[in-house]
């Protein structure tokens, strides 16, 4: 084994500690290995007594989530609703100012601009997002209840843009660099042959960058529907069925972090939280491969 | 090359922050609407009964508010003398001390019969106590009284009660899990939580510490005073959905309660839900008691339930001075 | 047209400005000496906004630490191995795929896990040592794969001149591949800790308490500033409170946004340093 991984079997002092290193590094890469696969090990194993008992049809189509009623109902629909509603009206917002930005930023903005825009939204991408929900829970539902007059100040829509400003710095990022990495020769192409700079972006950069920038969107909306604190303290949390963005949801995180507090081990109600996280865990999961699989063709096309 | 990036950088953070400075400024210059107080609303009955205000401590102790509740702990087993939860337990049952705290935060202290039969209850040993520090965790009800009594039992004792909330239902699953050594709770064990503790070996012992009455809330604009409890029951299991309905304006009603973990969610859907045994799915439920309040006040048609003591903050009629030996003493004595 | 682009940088410039702006605004007026000495301490009625924020923020700085000892030499260390002595094939992409994604499991299902493995199941109870774990967790693929990436960025004819000129794997690995890439996994490790610190919900869910003081040991539950931020919100005498939760926010933001700039210059400077 040693020998195929090319440390040199001499004897002596240089020979223990080729294999000491080998050995402690090899110790470390089976630890990580493990830790990550244990993820998927207990999310499935947890998860399964639960459908085996309630049936995975009934968690994903029911309309009702109340864990301690008697009997419980254990409908996942309210809280996947709640995810949909402020990620996709969140996405609604951050995709048009998120891409007008990152055009600016990469191909308008002067250098000077350049220097000091780039590390501000690196800023914002810093900010925790206890801090976040801080921001929407005290201020920005104040603002909405003036400008929209709801029947509930904590609603679907102040969760929503709270996200929409979570989400843009990860769209910029990584649309700039896919925006950046569109060959300086196509851009002059364009140009020569006549085209002025709108046209340039519109009609080569863009069409260019685009698998980055689906990539960029993708990745952000997976930010969104993972966000829990800010969620929990905008949304109000209340378990409807509901696609009213006035009205008060809740967040399949935000139903996660309420309800795992009081679930004992073994119980009904903690092997659905399991179910939850598990389709969560899908969501954000198949979310990342897209933007994966999409990066990847990109680079491909670019080598 | 490299040093004037990172200048610029912070540079650019410094430029940012001056900028929100400035902008800041520019907003915070409207004057916050001083926030209306919440209302407290008197409770009947029937129709036809007297109505009764959770201020009022003797119908609070005499059940003729309607919803009136004790506030518990929950140990395994009675711990030793001299044990940090005996200390505790002495502690809190102790007229100038615990029981001064519990009036601190807008409660009400046990009745001589009860404070009696707990302290009576303390005497019978029958487990070894840990000495030392020890968790505590549960109600969000309990969540200001319990800080008042650790901060005066470190000082007093110098052992280290960590608390931690998460609601009467959290509580008392971490307690069942050996997870904490004490439970605090605003409802009482359910049965199946007896069964579970008495399974995972523990001699569940309960400890009255408080008196509580679940205050109605609504907000201050609201013009309706009295509420029966059919009344109630229909606004929150989501029968009634407009303030007309049940006497008010023409405004549409916003639910407010707590979270399924918690004792006040239980002991409110025991005492008032009778018929249909679930609350709307509307209610906007929050993590703790404190949440409450703010949104019953944000919301023109709001309402929301409540611990006393937090019910007393919100519409401004908290004491303003500690309790004092005497005024506890009156109270006991049921003058006041 | 371009003043529509202009217009979104500007309107995402403002939103950074008044965010800050706001915290910093009603977050200044709280900072003395007494804040950031003193522990938490209950007023009157019992609602914990007097006094300051030193146990959260040193129940941060310790989770921080923690971390930083946990994760730190298993990601690391796992990472250079398995990206210098496994070498590529498909099993080795497929992993790396699968570690990329997971760094994107939400942090709550990583909350979900810690109670389940380490507050139930191995009997940690709520305390420092299962939140540091779970933080650990949840920062593993991103330590992992930016190792992977600063280690990999290092160009393969390095390597092979080393070998080359008669050195062990070992040694070419200490000599010229780590000096390479410490930067970038400097980096990584720094941004990993500043996700760490402001995390709340797995602390959440794994052993914060209300009133704890300085842990004095790993079973002892913490106190930590996004958790008191979050309380903060949650209390009687509200005035106060918010005074006081947007302190702390202010505490936590400069400390994590401080993290983030010493990660970025220090990658700035090294990308210049090392240009192939």
């Amino acid at each position: 084994m040693a020998t195929k991984i090319g440390i040199k079997k001499k004897k002596g002092l240089k020979y223990l500690i080729e294999s000491t290193v080998w050995g402690t590094l090899f110790f470390c890469s089976l630890i990580s290995v493990i830790i990550l696969l244990l993820v998927f090990t207990y999310l499935i194993g947890n998860a399964l007594p639960f459908f085996s008992k309630f049936g995975i049809w009934g968690f994903l189509s029911g309309l009702d989530w109340n864990p301690t009623a008697t009997p419980p109902s254990f409908g996942v629909l309210p809280l996947l609703m709640g995810t949909v509603l402020v990620s996709f009206v969140g996405a609604l917002v951050a995709i048009p100012i998120g891409l007008g930005c990152t055009i600016y930023l990469s191909e308008i903005a002067s250098p000077r601009v350049k220097k000091y825009l780039k590390p501000a939204i690196e800023v914002l991408a810093g900010i925790p997002s206890v801090v976040y929900g801080l921001f929407a829970a005290l201020v920005l539902s104040d603002w909405l209840s003036i400008v929209f007059n709801p029947t509930s100040r904590l609603n679907a829509l102040n969760g929503a843009l709270i996200l929409a400003i979570m989400m843009i710095p990860i769209l910029v990022s990584i649309a700039e660099e896919a925006m950046n990495s569109v060959p300086k020769s196509l851009k002059e192409a364009s140009m020569a042959l006549g085209a002025n700079r709108w046209e340039t972006i519109r009609r080569t950069i863009i069409p260019a960058a685009l698998p980055g920038i689906v990539a960029a969107i993708v990745l952000s909306i997976g930010r969104a529907v993972g966000e829990t604190m800010a969620v929990i303290m905008a949304t109000g949390n209340a378990t409807q069925f509901t696609t009213n963005i006035f009205a008060s949801v809740r967040t399949m995180t935000a139903g996660l972090a309420i309800d795992i507090q009081e679930t004992g081990a073994g119980s009904d109600h903690y092997y659905a939280l399991f179910a939850v996280g598990l389709l969560l865990f899908a969501i954000t999961f198949g979310i990342n491969l897209i933007a994966d699989y999409v990066l990847a063709r990109f680079k491909e096309a670019y080598k | 090359m490299e040093k004037k990036n990172m200048y610029l950088a912070v540079i650019a953070v410094i430029v940012i922050i001056i900028a929100a400075i400035g902008a800041a400024l520019v907003l915070n210059n409207k004057s916050e609407p001083q926030e209306k107080n919440a209302k407290i609303v008197l409770l009947k009955k029937t129709s036809s009964s007297p109505a009764y205000s959770p201020l009022d401590q003797a119908a609070v102790y005499n059940g003729s508010y309607s919803l009136s509740r004790y506030l518990y702990l929950y140990t395994d087993g009675v711990p030793s003398n001299g044990s940090s939860i005996n200390q505790w337990l002495a502690f809190i049952l102790n007229t100038t001390k615990g029981q001064a705290m519990v009036s601190n935060a807008g409660f009400y202290p046990l009745q001589p019969s009860d404070l009696a039969a707990m302290k009576a209850q303390l005497t019978i040993t029958n487990k070894t106590g840990l000495t030392g520090n020890f968790k505590e965790g549960g109600s969000t009800t309990m969540a200001e009284i319990s800080n008042l009594w650790s901060q005066e039992f470190q000082n007093e004792t110098g052992k280290k009660v960590t608390i931690s909330l998460g609601g009467s239902g959290t509580g008392i699953s971490n307690f069942i899990s050996h997870v904490v050594d004490v439970a605090q709770s605003s409802r009482k064990m359910t049965a199946q939580e007896h069964i579970n503790a008495a399974a995972a070996g523990i001699n569940v012992t309960e400890w009255k510490i408080g008196v509580d009455g679940i205050s109605i809330i609504v907000n201050h604009d609201n013009p309706v005073t009295t509420l029966t409890l059919a009344q109630l029951e229909g606004i929150y299991n989501g029968t009634y959905t407009n303030w007309q309905q049940v006497g008010g304006n023409n405004v549409a009603i916003t639910l407010f309660g707590r979270d399924s973990a918690s004792g006040t969610y239980s002991s409110f859907k025991d005492l008032v839900l009778k018929q249909k045994e679930n609350y709307s799915a509307s209610m906007q439920q929050a993590n703790s008691n404190a949440l409450i309040p703010p949104q019953v006040e944000d919301n023109a048609g709001g309402i929301g339930y409540v611990g006393i003591g937090f019910a007393k903050e919100a519409s401004g009629t908290a004491s303003q001075a500690p309790s004092t030996i005497i005024a506890t003493a009156l109270v006991l004595m049921g003058k006041q | 047209m371009f003043g529509l682009f202009r217009t979104c940088a500007l309107i995402v410039v403002l939103a950074l400005v008044v965010i800050i702006g706001y915290v910093f605004i009603n977050g200044i007026g709280k900072w003395s000496v007494n804040f950031f000495t003193q522990d938490p301490r209950p007023d009157l009625h019992g609602a914990l906004v007097l006094g300051g924020i030193f146990s959260p923020l040193i129940g941060t700085l310790m989770l921080m630490l923690l971390v930083l000892v946990i994760a730190i030499p298993v990601g690391v260390l796992g990472a250079l191995f398995l990206v210098e002595y496994w070498g590529s094939s498909r099993t080795s992409r497929a992993w790396w795929i699968v570690v990329n994604n997971l760094a994107g499991v939400p942090s709550i299902v990583w909350g979900l896990l810690g109670v389940a493995l380490l507050v139930y199941y191995l009997q940690f109870g709520l305390s420092l040592i299962a939140a540091a774990i779970t933080l650990s967790l949840l920062v593993l693929p991103l330590i992992m794969v930016a190792t992977k990436e600063a280690v990999e960025a290092v160009p393969s004819s390095l390597r092979e001149a080393s070998i080359s000129l008669g050195a062990t794997k070992w040694q070419t690995i200490r000599h010229h591949v780590l000096p390479y890439s410490a930067s970038g996994i400097l980096t990584g490790i720094i941004l990993s800790l500043a996700r760490a610190g402001g995390e709340t919900a797995p602390i959440l869910v794994t052993g914060v308490a209300v009133n704890a003081g300085i842990p004095g040991s790993l079973s002892d539950q913490f106190q930590a500033l996004p958790y008191y931020i979050y309380l903060m919100t949650q209390t009687t005498n509200r005035t106060q409170a918010y005074g006081m939760a947007y302190g702390a926010a202010l505490v936590l933001i400069l400390l994590i946004i401080g993290l983030s700039l010493t990660a970025i210059i220090l990658r700035a400077r090294y990308r210049e340093k090392y240009r192939w």
